[in-house]
């Protein structure tokens, strides 16, 4: 078992979790983070859920960043320690969330990390449009009708 | 991001919340900017966070749409200034779910410069000079930034503040000394103070011979436990009529000891909290009662409106109140 230390956030869950499956389509390990307001909400175990359907083999990694605390984009950020991760972040219950994710989202991206911002279509608005403009396919919205094909596509990239 | 793609791209009827506005032609930029016409090209604010970038004819034109003319122009810069002030917070202002938006207070010399009185209809309609500064910063804010419903202004409902909420003291019927003095500025200062307010609520005492029913009054409604402030326990403003102000004041009670009571007074028993629909997303209580203030600074009042009216507002939202020298 990995523990990761990620800061400064505050640990309202941690999953981490190993399962194996023989048909292994990425490398790499999957970092689900939980950005909704929302405490009671269950959309980051579900993609979590969704992701080991598609593969077992990966280990993931959740945990709860606070958009509403953190002071700068990606001041939660460590690359030494998650340089190697595909990166899911959820958020989408509340707009100025959404807004500060996407720019954390664009910084990763522009650092040549695999990340992508999970949120709802009717918050496309409060994503910031240089992510929109240059890291479209790494926007999934989990109200799209193709959001398993698009989740797994990222996953198999 | 450069804003001249945001307010260029758009039609003149997209510049606007609806309402008429006064074309932004070269003449009229030219006169609002005065002495600034030399810099009209350089860059007036950059929000590096939000990728955007604007010159100083941007945002006058913004100015002139909105109806201001030359005499508001230090003002307006101010209110911008305060808006990049990293203290002000303004990505999470604009963006937010919460309907709020900048309460501006004009305090000190100019405000009889720009003949704002503060007296009736002081936060609206009472002041054309303070509806069209406040209306600037909220175009500035819809032009520039993007801050729309359709943009990046997420509120729910919104409230009718978004578009201006700009007002002076009644220094001729407040007992108190004016807010910039207050806050350490000399009398022949001016200064903008901005606050992210909701909208405003009215707390209606009539009585007149016993101040407790109004201190009761307004105790009562800040102990609101479905408001953010329950929780961050940030600033809150009063903006209090002349006749509350006057029966406070021949009670016996200064300033101070208003700001005192209240802050003493405004106190929340766990169970309050936790009956609270915020309660949990936020935060847990864990101590059987909660101050509403970290501290009296959290308390803004202010004496403004007509005499006589037994009407204050308090105003809730989030942050701090961020205040400003202005530059004549």
């Amino acid at each position: 078992m990995k523990i990761l230390q990620i800061k400064p956030t505050s640990y309202a869950q941690t999953i981490i979790t190993k399962r194996f499956k023989a048909n292994t389509s990425s490398n790499k390990d999957v970092m689900v983070i939980n950005s909704m307001l929302n405490p009671k909400t269950t959309y980051p175990q579900d993609i979590v859920n969704k992701i080991h359907s598609l593969d077992q083999d990966l280990i993931i990694v959740s945990f709860f960043i606070s958009q509403v605390k953190k002071r700068n984009t990606l001041d939660w950020y460590s690359i030494n320690e998650h340089g190697n991760k595909k990166i899911f972040l959820i958020v989408g219950d509340c707009a100025t969330c959404t807004y500060k994710a996407s720019q954390d989202i664009f910084e990763l991206n522009e650092r040549g990390l695999d990340a992508h911002l999970v949120t709802f279509s009717e918050m496309e608005n409060l994503i910031i449009p240089k992510l929109r403009e240059n890291f479209k396919n790494r926007i999934l919205f989990m109200d799209d009708l193709m959001f398993n094909d698009n989740l797994f596509k990222q996953l198999s990239n | 991001m450069s804003s001249k793609f945001l307010f260029f791209d758009k039609t003149p009827c997209e510049w606007s919340e609806g309402l008429p506005t006064v074309s932004p032609t070269y003449r009229r930029v030219k006169k609002i900017l005065g002495e600034d016409w030399v810099k009209r090209k350089h860059t007036y604010g950059h929000i590096k966070s939000m990728d955007i970038k604007f010159t100083y004819y941007q945002l006058a034109s913004n100015a002139v749409l909105a109806g201001c003319t030359s005499e508001s122009w230090s003002v307006i810069k101010k209110c911008i200034d305060i808006l990049l002030d990293p203290k002000f917070n303004l990505e999470t202002v604009i963006t937010t779910i919460h309907s709020q938006s900048p309460l501006i207070l004009i305090s000190g010399e100019i405000v009889n410069d720009l003949d704002i009185d503060g007296g009736r209809g002081s936060i609206g309609p009472g002041s054309k000079k303070s509806i069209v500064i406040g209306r600037a910063i909220y175009l500035f804010i819809r032009n520039i930034l993007n801050g729309t419903p359709q943009g990046i202004d997420a509120a729910t409902q919104g409230h009718l503040g978004k578009i201006t909420f700009c007002f002076a003291e009644n220094k001729n019927l407040s007992p108190w000394k004016e807010y910039h003095l207050r806050k350490g500025y000399k009398k022949t200062d001016s200064t903008v103070t901005i606050f992210s307010s909701q909208s405003p609520h009215e707390v209606i005492d009539l009585g007149e011979k016993d101040v407790k029913t109004l201190l009761d009054g307004l105790v009562h409604t800040l102990l609101n436990p479905w408001t953010y402030n329950s929780f961050y326990n940030q600033d809150v403003w009063i903006i209090m009529s002349p006749e509350h102000a006057k029966r406070i004041h021949e009670s016996g009670m200064t300033l101070d000891d208003l700001e005192e009571y209240l802050f003493n007074n405004s106190v929340f028993d766990k169970v309050d909290l936790e009956k609270r629909g915020l309660y949990g997303f936020i935060g847990q209580v864990e101590a059987n009662t909660t101050k509403l203030f970290e501290s009296k600074d959290n308390i803004n009042i202010v004496v403004s409106g007509g005499y006589p009216g037994g009407y204050s507002m308090i105003c809730f939202g989030s942050g701090v109140s961020v205040t400003k020298k202005v530059f004549q």
